[in-house]
């Protein structure tokens, strides 16, 4: 089972170097990249500073195929890959990295939505949301 | 039936544990509610919005027999 978690936060390198990467795969016509970034939420007048994310990390993973598998059959894609991170991400760096490649843009288009959502919904992942003061509160996705 | 049993998140957080070994003493074949069980050990569950896995599936309920179990408390996802 391929693990799509990555320690402490995804850099643009990481994400520059994947794209790098699928320049051979010539019959790829478009891609729709998803980051998602910690951002500086305000809850009961405190900032957040940092995501602490955790894991039911073989169940998230079973997740992260499924969600794979499902996005390969609705959409015509050529590539798709997943990156979530794990420990603490601070505000301003990315969490989660998901990329989706096809010949053709709708495609895509479609997919990125569908994948994305579909991780919010169905992964076990879990997240303190830290503050400046070190308090911290259950982030919770709508 | 011994299980074990992983909690997450808050829960983890309120419970002071993020796994341990319970023995279930019922007879095979018995179905037990496992919201039940862990609401009677743990009473703050019951104001708590979580899901229970069985060995990595979302279900309610476990079936006492010779197996390997893996109970998981979810609280709410936050992926992303």
């Amino acid at each position: 089972m391929k693990n799509c978690f990555v320690q402490g936060a995804i850099t643009p390198a990481f994400i520059a170097d994947s794209i790098a990467k699928h320049q051979t795969k010539t019959q790829i016509g478009a891609h729709q990249i998803f980051l998602g970034q910690v951002r500086n939420d305000l809850i009961d007048g405190k900032e957040v500073v940092a995501i602490d994310y955790s894991a039911y990390e073989e169940m998230a993973n079973n997740a992260f195929h499924e969600i794979r598998e499902n996005a390969f059959s609705k959409f015509d894609l050529t590539c798709m890959h997943i990156y979530h991170s794990l420990g603490v991400v601070e505000k301003g760096e990315i969490c989660l990295f998901v990329f989706v490649s096809s010949k053709h843009r709708k495609e895509v288009q479609k997919a990125i939505e569908f994948i994305v959502e579909a991780i919010k919904s169905d992964v076990p992942v879990f997240g303190k949301e830290i503050f400046e003061d070190e308090s911290y509160t259950w982030k919770i996705n709508n | 039936m011994k299980v074990s049993v992983h909690y997450f998140g808050l829960i983890a957080d309120k419970t002071g544990k993020s796994t341990e070994t319970i023995e279930f003493v019922e007879p095979e074949g018995t179905t037990l509610d496992l919201r039940i069980i862990f609401e009677n050990r743990f009473p703050f569950l019951k104001g708590t919005n979580y899901k229970i896995a069985v060995n990595q599936v979302i279900c309610e309920s476990i079936l006492i027999n010779k197996s390997q179990v893996e109970i998981a408390l979810l609280p709410p996802f936050a992926g992303g």
